[in-house]
């Protein structure tokens, strides 16, 4: 037998034969009657769902989705932020920052310290 | 068939549009190599021939993504080695039976049938034992005569690793086919 290398690029006839030996297939028109006959049935929901949900479609949906938070963002701020302007005109109150319901920012409470 | 010396490409645009007897046509071409794949996948011929089918009909629903500008068989046959892949998992196949245990040093004896059949089954057994991928690699080179690249393609993995496999698979072949192809020449 001949001396092979991992860089053989052409069948080797030998072990070609004996594969069609082993896996010999005869030609058959019931197969292709039968694949015919199968194209005729409708292909069922869950594939054509899966057609439905191809990536481009999928990326289309995350468009919208990044498209409707940043365009809500920009429609209506937060409204629990606390700027530090609040505190100075509610006059440097330590009871401003106790009253109110919504958390004084580091700033505000920095500017408090230094005024004592 | 009218669809005779027709290339596949306008094949499988017409079979696109509708034309069942020109996917006949190509059922009729590519069908052994579907089946041969699927029978290299999965060990039961029954099951094999179900899978092949399988790979034509999702060929069929899936021709608009077909690219005509390439061969049509590497296309078909990824989908086909898939089906069969899948029809395995679902299904848990396994080679149970135990075959003969002939070894590839069995210097052949006397020319009888019980001694072609068992070389021939050693062959096939040798094949069996290959891990799935070198063994589907070994068919598609050296039966099919698909290239290196187009083999990568089917596959889904890189060309290096195709040389590789087709090379291992070879080697663990060439035993038992010395013994086989001995006894052949012996006269039997």
């Amino acid at each position: 037998m001949t001396v092979h290398s991992p860089f053989d690029h052409a069948p080797d006839p030998a072990i070609t034969d004996a594969l069609r030996e082993v896996l010999d297939v005869h030609d058959d028109p019931a197969f292709v009657r039968a694949v015919l006959e199968r194209t005729r049935t409708p292909a069922p929901f869950w594939e054509i769902l899966g057609d439905w949900a191809r990536p481009e479609v999928a990326a289309a949906l995350l468009l919208v989705a990044v498209g409707s938070f940043l365009l809500g963002r920009l429609v209506a701020p937060a409204p629990n932020e606390l700027a530090a302007g609040d505190v100075v005109q509610a006059g440097f109150e330590a009871s401003t920052l106790f009253a109110d319901v919504r958390a004084p920012d580091v700033e505000t409470l920095l500017a408090d310290g230094t005024t004592r | 068939m009218r669809s005779y010396g027709v290339s596949e490409a306008e094949l499988a645009a017409l079979a696109h549009a509708g034309d069942r007897e020109a996917f006949g046509e190509l059922v009729t071409r590519y069908g052994p190599q579907a089946r041969r794949l699927a029978r290299t996948i999965l060990d039961d011929p029954d099951d094999a021939d179900d899978a092949a089918q399988d790979g034509f009909l999702a060929a069929w629903r899936h021709l608009g993504r077909y690219d005509p500008g390439r061969p049509f068989g590497p296309w078909l046959l990824r989908i086909v080695a898939n089906a069969a892949a899948d029809r395995r998992r679902r299904r848990r196949v396994r080679q149970t039976e135990e075959l003969s245990p002939v070894t590839a040093s069995r210097t052949p004896g006397p020319a009888t049938d019980a001694d072609r059949r068992a070389l021939r089954e050693a062959f096939a057994t040798a094949l069996q034992d290959l891990p799935e991928r070198q063994r589907t690699a070994v068919v598609l080179f050296d039966l099919e005569g698909y290239s290196h690249a187009e083999i990568a393609d089917i596959l889904g993995v890189p060309e290096g690793t195709v040389r590789s496999d087709v090379f291992h698979a070879r080697r663990a072949l060439r035993g038992p086919l010395a013994a086989w192809r001995g006894w052949k020449e012996q006269g039997g």
